[in-house]
């Protein structure tokens, strides 16, 4: 499955991961690999990405999902990266 | 023309090609750093409107706010130009294109009020002057790079529209096409035109129609989709008139240089002649002062 995280900027990344944790206006979900094709809205807080080996962890202000033939993209307005 | 007052000239051109040269080098910078920036945003933009493809069909039912057509009784144009001169032709034909556009627009809403927001001192000085109906400015936007600061005006224009202060909103700033072409564009933001984001990309692009679950409802989901989508969308137009404006003005610096160089070999030429009539007239004396002396 592939994630991209991309801002208004720039993209920050796109890359294989195994699994993403994000809070949306329905809730927090995660999207594992073939995940239904979904359209929706990110809130404020916490967004985790898995990969097979390690994970990140942004903040942001909230943006728009989409997951699309196993794509995911994260359009965000503005983030942080946790270390 | 007397030796001296060539070489008075010939200093002063100096100084102008040393300042325009100066220009040209800084505008070449910033000229790069905003294309880099603009060339950076394609992702977000093609991501974009590949969904908004996605959605054609929820959308045509107009269920977001932000492409409900109303009555038009209140127009508002923004107009980008830049703050600084020393641009060429940059200002002058955005602020005609405008002109024009803005007229037609009179005719157009004939029974509706129109109103400007120019962006840039020098569209705030235009447009003052003209008497138009101006009620917001912003200055500064040449030295805008990043998202957060034309959120200010985005959200601004965004939250106009929902709160139905205006009917139609349109952008009017300079496309940046390449380094040596750009041109004034208008484009319709409220009611969101869709015709804009499909220039984004490709026809090949065209994905079967798949049916999305819109979480939690499908209003919201559009609503904000729409809106991220806005704000991206005057972000990006401020960043192409930067662009543009960095651009002309580098080639408008390049020109003076040029032209500058052109004067100073003509002057220098001057120069030369009226040294070597000095020295003629000189020896001319001499040998006659000479001849009466004998």
């Amino acid at each position: 499955m592939i994630v991209k995280v991309i801002t208004p900027e720039k993209q920050i990344f796109n890359e294989d991961a195994k699994s993403v944790n994000l809070p949306t206006l329905a809730g927090e979900i995660t999207i594992f690999p073939n995940h239904t094709e979904i359209l929706s809205v990110i809130n404020p807080g916490r967004i985790r990405i898995e990969f097979d080996s390690g994970k990140r962890e942004f903040l942001s202000e909230g943006g728009v999902v989409e997951v699309f033939k196993n794509e995911v993209s994260l359009l965000l307005r503005k983030y942080e990266e946790r270390v | 023309m007397d030796l001296r007052s060539v070489k008075a000239k010939i200093g002063s051109v100096k100084n102008i090609t040393d300042i325009t040269a100066a220009l040209e080098t800084f505008a070449a910078l910033k000229m790069r750093k905003t294309q880099k920036r603009f060339n950076e945003t394609k992702e977000f933009r093609t991501t974009m409107a590949r969904i908004l493809r996605r959605l054609k069909k929820d959308l045509e039912n107009n269920e977001s706010v932000f492409l409900e057509e109303r009555d038009v009784k209140k127009v508002l144009v923004c107009v980008v130009a830049s703050d600084r001169g020393f641009c060429g032709p940059f200002n002058t034909n955005v602020l005609k294109f405008a002109t024009k556009k803005i007229l037609e627009m009179k005719e157009e809403y004939a029974s509706s009020e129109i109103e400007v927001m120019p962006i840039g001192k020098k569209a705030i000085r235009f447009f003052k002057k003209s008497g138009a109906n101006v009620k917001y400015t912003y200055t500064n936007v040449g030295e805008f790079f990043q998202y957060e600061e034309v959120k200010e005006i985005a959200d601004l224009l965004v939250a106009s529209f929902e709160q139905k202060d205006y009917d139609k909103i349109y952008f009017i700033f300079t496309d940046f096409i390449s380094s040596f072409a750009q041109k004034p564009k208008q484009v319709q933001l409220f009611p969101l035109d869709r015709s804009i984001t499909e220039s984004f990309i490709k026809d090949d692009e065209g994905e079967k129609k798949v049916e999305h679950i819109l979480e939690p409802t499908k209003e919201m989901v559009l609503n904000e989709v729409v809106r991220e989508f806005m704000l991206y969308l005057i972000y990006q137009f401020v960043l192409s008139a930067n662009t543009a404006e960095h651009s002309a003005r580098m080639i408008a610096m390049r020109n003076a240089s040029d032209n500058a160089s052109d004067i100073l070999g003509g002057l220098k030429l001057e120069y030369n002649k009226a040294r070597q009539q000095h020295i003629t007239n000189e020896v001319s004396e001499i040998s006659s002062t000479k001849e009466a002396m004998e």
